[in-house]
């Protein structure tokens, strides 16, 4: 929304400006956030979109008369008996699959495990945190007591720990880092909710008898959201960075699934012959990393102004 | 002080029982049957039932975890399945090697600790005085070549950059090995600097904020309205304070670098202790995988009481808050006493 617009809005319903105008007005005001917001809202038009660019049959299956074809090459495919011409935008990696295919539906992997991870991390951290804050003594005690035992073993050990307990797959990998992500929200909800429940309006609730649920649901968790928003941006880079580390071990998404950590592991092979198959995957986990920690740092500024220097 | 230390040591106690505890318990849930895992495929349930027992896998859980740590004397003769327990350093042998596995870790230790040792140095040099430089000039044109080149270090996936570095350096200008080992100082400039760029750029954006922070405070203005020089300002007065958020992120950055080692050992195929333990997992070698990864887990949570400690001495104010209450209740007690 424009200035001008804005003005005769004001002017003509007298309305004040909402909440969200007011963030969108300061966190517009930082270019390199509103890159990264474009950044990742393309990652994820690719990720849904993934099949209407390549079906997922065709980047899994191997042509590999076409291994390491170059990229901006085309050369003669195989697929669902049909020759044809394909047009390798980024060329091929070692068995032949088209590389471009396999980053936009690796995409769709990451996405799914940044979202999925800190969405369980951020609920389960949030609750357990708003319950240690709101209701202290031994609870709390509890609570924070194993938090910082969760803290004390290295995150990306841990998800390893567990991985390596459990055996490598989707569901496990999931588990590991969505687990080691807790404990940031935790800590974060509990200190958000110490500043705010000894505050008059909560006692007002308590006052006209509002169960410890609603005031902790309605009253509480709204007035912490901005530090758990942050955390969460910045905890969907960590978990995809997280996940890349870990299929690039073996130990996360297992081959022939086009995960971009996985595709790194197989191109270490062949750095000397074909370094474009190393090249483009890393790319793809760089941008959507820098643009989720640009997205963050926006974020603080524009939610906190009193964190903004 | 002293009180402060001794409180410090102690609250790690119960920090390293839960951390023993949670791997361990990992451990115990993992599927797949250590027994059946050592003995031959045509063993009978009943070889395997008594290789269970000899192994002390046929325990309750409670007593596993004290033979985990105390240690265990197997009903066997053979007593390579005993093993004298975490606290003196001894869980069994490898199923792979058959060595015991805490002599691989502290063989290999030292090759990663002198790795991350390295790439601290080499981020503290570069880092700290990126940052500052950033911070005084803001927005000038180093501060934005600091700031940029510290948000690619922080995006940029450790073990991707090191592979890149190998293409560059060791494939097309052939100046360093693409492998390293910890005997050939050139092979280990490739990976310290893919281990140290993440904590270069954690440390140069901690430093930046802390000293833009610290210098638009009243006594920075002080200094400057009584016509110290700028240079003499930043020394004397912004740098000791700006310093002590970055000594805490530097402190827990350490226990980044041995986990970060594990991804950039892998890539320079280095012998530490991160190739031990993707070895072991992708072996199923559980004494392996629970020997190094409890140790660690411990070694990360001996860095920051270290840190810890460090901290309180460089931070006037947590010296101060114990000092203070030690005097005030001298002070009160002579009080009482007149």
């Amino acid at each position: 929304m424009d200035n001008n617009n804005f003005i005769s809005q004001i002017a003509s319903t007298g309305k004040r400006k909402t909440a969200f105008e007011e963030f969108w007005r300061r966190y517009r005001k930082n270019k390199l956030a509103v890159a990264g917001l474009l950044i990742v809202v393309l990652y994820i038009l690719m990720a849904i979109f993934a099949d209407v660019f390549f079906s997922y049959d065709f980047i899994t299956q191997n042509q590999i008369s076409n291994a390491f074809a170059e990229p901006f090459t085309s050369a003669e495919i195989e697929y669902k008996d049909n020759f044809t011409n394909h047009f390798y935008v980024l060329g091929a990696d070692n068995f032949g699959r088209d590389i471009l295919g396999r980053i936009i539906h690796g995409a769709r992997i990451s996405m799914i495990i940044g979202f999925s991870t800190i969405a369980f991390a951020c609920v389960v951290g949030s609750a357990l945190g708003a319950i240690a804050g709101y209701y202290g003594g031994r609870v709390e005690s509890i609570i924070m007591r194993s938090t910082d035992i969760l803290l004390a073993i290295p995150n990306i050990l841990f998800a390893l720990a567990i991985v390596a307990a459990l055996g490598p797959s989707f569901q496990n990998l999931l588990l590991a880092i969505g687990i080691t992500s807790i404990p940031a929200f935790v800590r974060l909800m509990r200190a958000s909710v110490l500043t705010v429940k000894n505050q008059e309006f909560i006692e007002a609730a308590k006052a006209l008898g509002a169960r410890d649920f609603r005031i902790i649901a309605r009253h509480i968790m709204p007035n912490c959201m901005a530090p758990i928003i942050v955390q969460a941006t910045l905890g969907i880079a960590q978990s995809i960075l997280s996940a890349t580390s870990l299929s690039f071990l073996g130990l996360g998404i297992q081959p022939p699934s086009p995960e971009w950590g996985n595709m790194l592991s197989d191109a270490r092979s062949y750095i000397s012959y074909a370094p474009h198959t190393l090249l483009f995957p890393g790319l793809a986990i760089m941008t959507v990393i820098l643009a989720y920690n640009l997205i963050g740092d926006g974020l603080r500024d524009a939610l906190d102004p009193k964190l903004k220097r | 002080m002293v009180k402060y230390i001794l409180r410090r040591l102690l609250m790690i106690i119960p920090v390293l029982l839960g951390v023993t505890f949670i791997v361990f318990s990992l451990t115990y849930i993992a599927p797949g049957d250590p027994a059946r895992m050592i003995l031959p495929q045509d063993a009978t349930e009943a070889d395997i039932a008594q290789m269970r027992h000899f192994m002390g896998l046929d325990e309750p859980f409670i007593k596993q975890y004290f033979h985990f740590l105390f240690g265990f004397k197997s009903p066997s003769d053979d007593s390579s399945f005993s093993y004298k327990g975490l606290l003196a350093l001894d869980l069994g042998r490898s199923y792979v090697s058959n060595r015991p596995v805490f002599r691989t870790i502290l063989e290999r230790f030292p090759n990663t600790a002198l790795l991350s040792l390295f790439a601290l140095l080499l981020s503290v040099l570069l880092s700290i005085p990126a940052g500052i430089i950033s911070a005084t000039h803001q927005y000038s044109v180093p501060d934005m070549i600091v700031s940029i080149l510290s948000l690619l270090g922080l995006s940029m996936p450790a073990f991707w950059l090191g592979m890149i570095l190998i293409w560059i350096f060791s494939v097309q200008l052939k100046i360093f090995p693409s492998l390293a080992n910890p005997n050939n100082l050139k092979s280990l400039v490739l990976p310290v600097i893919t281990l140290a760029t993440m904590n270069t750029a954690v440390q140069a954006r901690m430093t930046r904020s802390s000293m833009l922070e610290i210098i638009r405070q009243d006594y920075i203005r002080t200094a400057r309205a009584k016509g110290l020089e700028e240079k003499k300002v930043i020394r004397r007065h912004a740098l000791n304070n700006a310093l002590i958020p970055v000594v805490t992120v530097i402190g827990l950055q350490v226990g980044q670098l041995l986990v970060g080692a594990v991804l950039t050992e892998t890539v320079f195929s280095y012998p530490g202790i991160g190739t031990i333990m993707v070895d072991a997992i992708q072996r199923k070698d559980t004494p392996q995988i629970l020997a190094s990864v409890v140790f660690v887990a411990i070694v990360f949570a001996l860095v920051n009481l270290v840190v810890d400690i460090v901290y309180a001495f460089i931070d006037p104010r947590i010296r101060a808050q114990y000092e203070g209450i030690a005097k005030i209740k001298i002070n009160n007690s002579l009080g009482k006493s007149k």
